[in-house]
């Protein structure tokens, strides 16, 4: 057969160790460029999530809660405890869980908490509001950590922190909320 | 072609072709992780862009912070004029003794210098306003990218140095600890804070590339008036000499006011809206009237 004219099998046959060779070297390449991603250009993406350019805080403090009263002014009053921390709950809940803008996934936990503490960081509890479900949250669970420098008369600041929290979300759940 | 591959040249040709296959293909893949490589070293379009949406945010909080700042000042700033007689905490004026009960009263006499409550107000407010700015503080933080070691570095070779979030932290807060009144005026019902602009560096800029913010307030002005009214009265009690007109005159202004006789003074409360507090000495001059910009009758 190899000698017939016709056959056009010799090639294989002749050339069989350069073929191989051939075969390996596509077979690589193709692994490399297509599978491993080197012909693939590096993404020159911004993620939003990384980018919280608004501040959510001033507005929510800015809110008017009831007559004459912004929610400024009821966090300092229970700062001085001329108001309750359960008068500042009732206002703000509302408030937070408008931020959570998108259905929750199954099995995730998703809310927004309202944390203040002296300059310091050091934690005011009776000021602090968590959104229900009210979950310990790890540090991993945060995102979109903001934070506002309060103003109180005659006394230092009081840093007031907004955060996501949220447990077994992934990050397409998470963009969008920056 | 059968001929080609049975001949010694195509003995050549096929190890030739894996050979050329070779080196294209890895020419090919050092072109791609050289322009990956380059791509790496740039910032991704936006990112300064970003970074001054993101100091617009820092600017924001400032603002906040300087406009809540304010609305406590001008009412601890009416309250201390109200005690000293419209004139601010440090002052010539002469004063009473402390009691138990109460501070000491300013005596209301030439003593005390021009009378001017509008630019006392101005003093007063610009030094209550100093322990505000110096507790500011800012809680920037910068931008991470995806790699922000390699935008660190990246930052380093090709601007300078790399402003560390602390030392940005750190100029932010100096911006607004240093921030100065440039004009404050009082007109109508509103007085308009205006302070001297700041250059906030920006981010992943270079050096000298600044983003300047001129602060600029709004507040209700405090009503003044009251100061007025209880000059003009004190100006018939000194005509009057006497104390019960004196009385009746500072009552049709202030009628709950509360007002204390002995001798040739009169403590004096206004017991209004403001509470002004002063002791008016019959015998002694009255402050020159430097008021302005405000209603006179």
């Amino acid at each position: 057969m190899l000698k017939t004219k016709k056959a056009g099998f010799g090639l294989p046959i002749v050339a069989l160790h350069s073929l191989a060779i051939l075969g390996l070297l596509i077979i690589f390449f193709s692994f490399y460029f297509f599978v491993l991603g080197g012909a693939k250009s590096q993404e020159m993406v911004i993620k939003g999530e990384e980018f919280p350019a608004i501040k959510k805080l001033p507005n929510i403090l800015s809110t008017t809660v009831s007559e004459n009263q912004t929610m400024q002014a009821l966090v300092t009053e229970v700062y001085f405890g001329t108001k309750t921390q359960q008068e500042l709950v009732k206002a703000l809940d509302p408030i937070l869980s408008d931020l959570t803008t998108k259905p929750i996934p199954k099995d995730a936990i998703v809310g927004w908490n309202f944390k203040v503490y002296t300059k310091e960081k050091a934690p005011i509890e009776k000021l602090s509001v968590y959104t229900t479900p009210i979950v310990s949250t790890s540090s991993g669970a945060q995102y979109y950590n903001e934070y506002l420098l309060l103003p109180i008369p005659d006394q230092k600041p009081i840093l007031i922190e907004l955060y996501l929290f949220c447990l077994s979300c992934n990050e397409d759940y998470l963009r969008g909320y920056a | 072609m059968k001929k080609l591959f049975k001949s010694k040249i195509g003995d050549v040709f096929l190890p030739s072709l894996v050979i050329i296959m070779l080196v294209t293909f890895v020419l090919l893949a050092m072109a791609f992780k050289q322009n990956n490589d380059k791509r790496a070293e740039e910032l991704p379009i936006g990112t300064q862009a970003l970074a001054l949406a993101r100091l617009n945010g820092e600017i924001q909080s400032a603002e906040f912070y300087l406009e809540i700042s304010s609305t406590y000042i001008a009412n601890s700033t009416l309250k201390t004029l109200a005690d000293n007689a419209g004139y601010p905490t440090e002052n010539k004026c002469k004063k009473t003794d402390k009691t138990l009960t109460e501070n000491p009263y300013i005596i209301f006499s030439s003593d005390c210098g021009d009378f001017n409550p509008e630019e006392n107000y101005k003093t007063e407010f610009k030094k209550n306003l100093n322990p505000y700015l110096t507790n500011y503080q800012s809680y920037y933080d910068l931008n991470t990218l995806n790699d922000p070691t390699l935008a660190k570095t990246i930052y380093n070779y090709i601007i300078g140095s790399y402003p560390s979030e602390t030392s940005l932290k750190t100029i932010y807060s100096n911006k607004i600890n240093s921030l100065e009144i440039k004009e404050h005026k009082l007109a109508g019902n509103t007085q308009l804070i205006t302070f001297k602009p700041i250059k906030y560096p920006i981010e992943f800029s270079s050096e000298d590339s600044y983003y300047e913010q001129e602060f600029k307030l709004k507040l209700a002005a405090p009503n003044l008036n009251s100061y007025q009214k209880l000059y003009n009265s004190l100006v018939l009690c000194k005509t009057k000499k006497n104390n019960p007109e004196c009385i009746l005159a500072i009552k049709t202004e202030f009628p709950d006011a509360i007002i204390t006789e002995a001798g040739n003074t009169l403590k004096i409360n206004t017991n209004s809206e403001m509470s002004i507090k002063l002791v008016f000495d019959v015998s002694k001059e009255l402050p020159p009237n430097k008021i302005t910009g405000f209603e006179k009758e």
